[in-house]
């Protein structure tokens, strides 16, 4: 049998299907990356605002009492820690107290400690001025921190600049002494966009697909020795 | 030959493709769930060692659990294992309680001081009374939060007058005014029942005493119960005393000048049937004091060093500061042996 070449309308038909096929090939793959890459955006934010409630729980799980502070107009909270500290994890927060007497009906007694705070301020991590920064600062008396009581290890990876929470766009608190509780809301939100992996708060991006997820956890612990 | 489609590619590429879009998907959604299972469980375990420690503490006040220990228990479907061991070498009647709690695949490990169960009683606290307390005057109790700790039967007031406990403040009734407590504030607290005082008892076997003044004392040395004196009629005290003693008095006592112990192994109890009155010179008394009815202190400012008062009421005229002596805290036989109320017979 005599072989004949491609007619016109064979060739125009099987380009037409090849850019329909390439077409569909390339964007699904940009759909399935960019959705891949805003799960991991989404992951990124829920660990943060997982990370930090986790943080401040397990302070004020320990803590002594807890109470709200104004500073210049901004929020913080104050937690008062145990006198005697234990045992330390790896990261060196102390996770065990020990009672510092017992009462006269044999309850553990814990004396009065370390001030821990929590609050958001501007970069230089003075209370009461303005900024998304979360910091965590430690003083051994009522008064309030000063840049110089502020654990930077805490909001930035250690020796470096680079800021660990900075998905995290407001943290809130509230107590209540009779009940011996406080409760804490930090919401991180995240503008996915594109094949950007990590994730950015601030971005400004024209592609179609950004979209900003925020999320909000919110979690309420008791103080040390909340039942009597 | 026919040339054939295709589809077989096209189908590849989607499967692939929606595959890795479903495996990234579940692989968030199981790193999201097993943060948040974590999460459950170690809040869990928290609780479930908490109650392993009241386990713990409510026994030992029945007596039902000897030291060392090692129990196995079964705590809102998760397994505990407690090791209960004496620790009161480094802190007086208190326990050290390690808890292992199996959640699921995990295992939580946490280890606490806590207090050995007892039961209350008013001479554990440097100020004790049965009816209303209304603070007139300023008071402070205790020092560096510690051995300051009041109870009060029934509704304390506080009046525009400094107080200051170092330690707990337990009011069965309601607190009004804001005292600066450095330990906790327990109000509405369970009450303590006020103990009942019979003279006779004290009579058995004690020292019979003159009515009228008492100026300094020596107690003889007794391992059984300490050295009784006794008085039906109204004394006069005052002076130091030395050794470890009692003096009962069936009526009423008035403390006419200072009271102090000899040395730091003196230990006291003045018991009043009736009232208790420290007269307007007096500025430092060290004992245990228990009044059946009033103690009322009239000095502008009385001390009381080393001791505890227990009233049915109290009186404050002018400034109180007192600290406990833990002397019977730390050991309930001593209370038996100072014949204290609550403690004897």
């Amino acid at each position: 049998m005599a072989s004949r070449a491609f007619t016109v309308v064979e060739l125009l038909l099987t380009l037409t299907l090849t850019a329909i096929l390439a077409g569909t090939l390339v964007s699904l793959y940009v759909f399935v990356a960019t959705r891949a890459a805003h799960g991991v955006a989404v992951n990124n934010v829920l660990m943060q605002v997982r990370e930090a409630t986790n943080d401040i729980c397990r302070t004020i799980a320990n803590s002594v009492r807890c109470e709200l502070v104004n500073v210049g107009g901004k929020t913080a909270l104050k937690c008062t820690m145990p006198e005697q500290e234990g045992a330390t994890d790896a990261r060196g927060n102390v996770v065990e107290y020990i009672p510092k007497s017992l009462s006269p009906r044999a309850i553990e007694q814990w004396g009065v400690g370390k001030r821990i705070w929590f609050y958001q301020a501007d970069a230089t991590g003075v209370p009461g001025t303005t900024g998304t920064v979360l910091w965590k600062a430690v003083r051994v008396d009522d008064a309030v921190p000063s840049s110089a009581d502020v654990d930077r290890d805490w909001s930035y990876y250690y020796g470096s600049t680079v800021y660990r929470w900075n998905l995290i766009t407001s943290a809130t608190f509230t107590v209540n002494p009779t009940a011996r509780r406080t409760s804490v809301s930090v919401t991180g939100s995240v503008r996915a966009r594109g094949m950007e992996e990590r994730g950015d708060p601030s971005a400004i991006d024209t592609i179609d697909m950004a979209q900003t997820y925020t999320l909000t956890m919110s979690r309420e612990s008791f103080w040390l020795r909340w039942r009597k | 030959m026919r040339q054939r489609g295709s589809a077989i590619l096209i189908v590849l590429v989607l499967v692939t493709a929606t595959t890795l879009v479903v495996i990234a998907a579940a692989e968030l959604t199981i790193s999201a769930m097993t943060g948040q299972w974590r999460r459950y469980h170690e809040v869990h375990a928290r609780y479930v060692a908490d109650a392993a420690v009241e386990w713990v503490q409510s026994s030992r006040q029945a007596g039902a659990l000897a030291l060392p220990a090692n129990q196995s228990l079964t705590i809102d479907g998760a397994q505990v294992n407690v090791v209960v061991s004496d620790n009161s070498v480094s802190m007086k009647r208190s326990l050290r309680v390690e808890t292992t709690v199996l959640e699921g695949d995990l295992t939580f490990k946490q280890s606490r001081i806590v207090g050995d169960g007892i039961e209350p009683k008013h001479f554990y606290y440097v100020l004790a009374c049965d009816g209303n307390f209304r603070v007139d005057k300023s008071l402070t109790t205790g020092a560096a939060g510690r051995l300051g700790d009041i109870f009060c039967g029934g509704n304390l007031t506080k009046g525009k007058f400094q107080v200051t406990v170092n330690g707990d403040l337990e009011v069965a009734g309601t607190l009004s005014g804001s005292p600066v407590v450095t330990g906790t504030i327990w109000s509405p607290c369970p009450a303590i029942s006020f103990p009942k005082v019979k003279a006779g008892d004290y009579a058995v076997g004690s020292v019979p005493m003159l009515d009228g003044d008492i100026n300094g004392r020596s107690f003889t040395p007794s391992v059984a119960g300490y050295e009784t004196f006794y008085a039906l009629g109204k004394v006069n005290l005052s002076g130091t005393y030395e050794g470890k003693g009692v003096i009962f008095v069936a009526a009423d006592i008035k403390i006419v000048g200072d009271v102090h112990y000899a040395d730091v192994n003196s230990v006291m109890a003045v018991i009043a049937l009736k009232s208790i009155t420290v007269e307007a010179n007096v500025t430092h008394i060290d004992g245990y004091y228990f009044a059946g009815k009033i103690f009322t202190s009239k000095p502008a400012s009385l001390t009381v060093g080393r001791g505890a008062v227990v009233a049915e009421d109290f009186d404050l005229k002018g400034a109180l500061t007192a600290t406990y002596d833990p002397w019977v805290w730390n050991d309930p036989e001593e209370g038996k042996r100072l014949k204290l109320p609550g403690f004897w017979p």
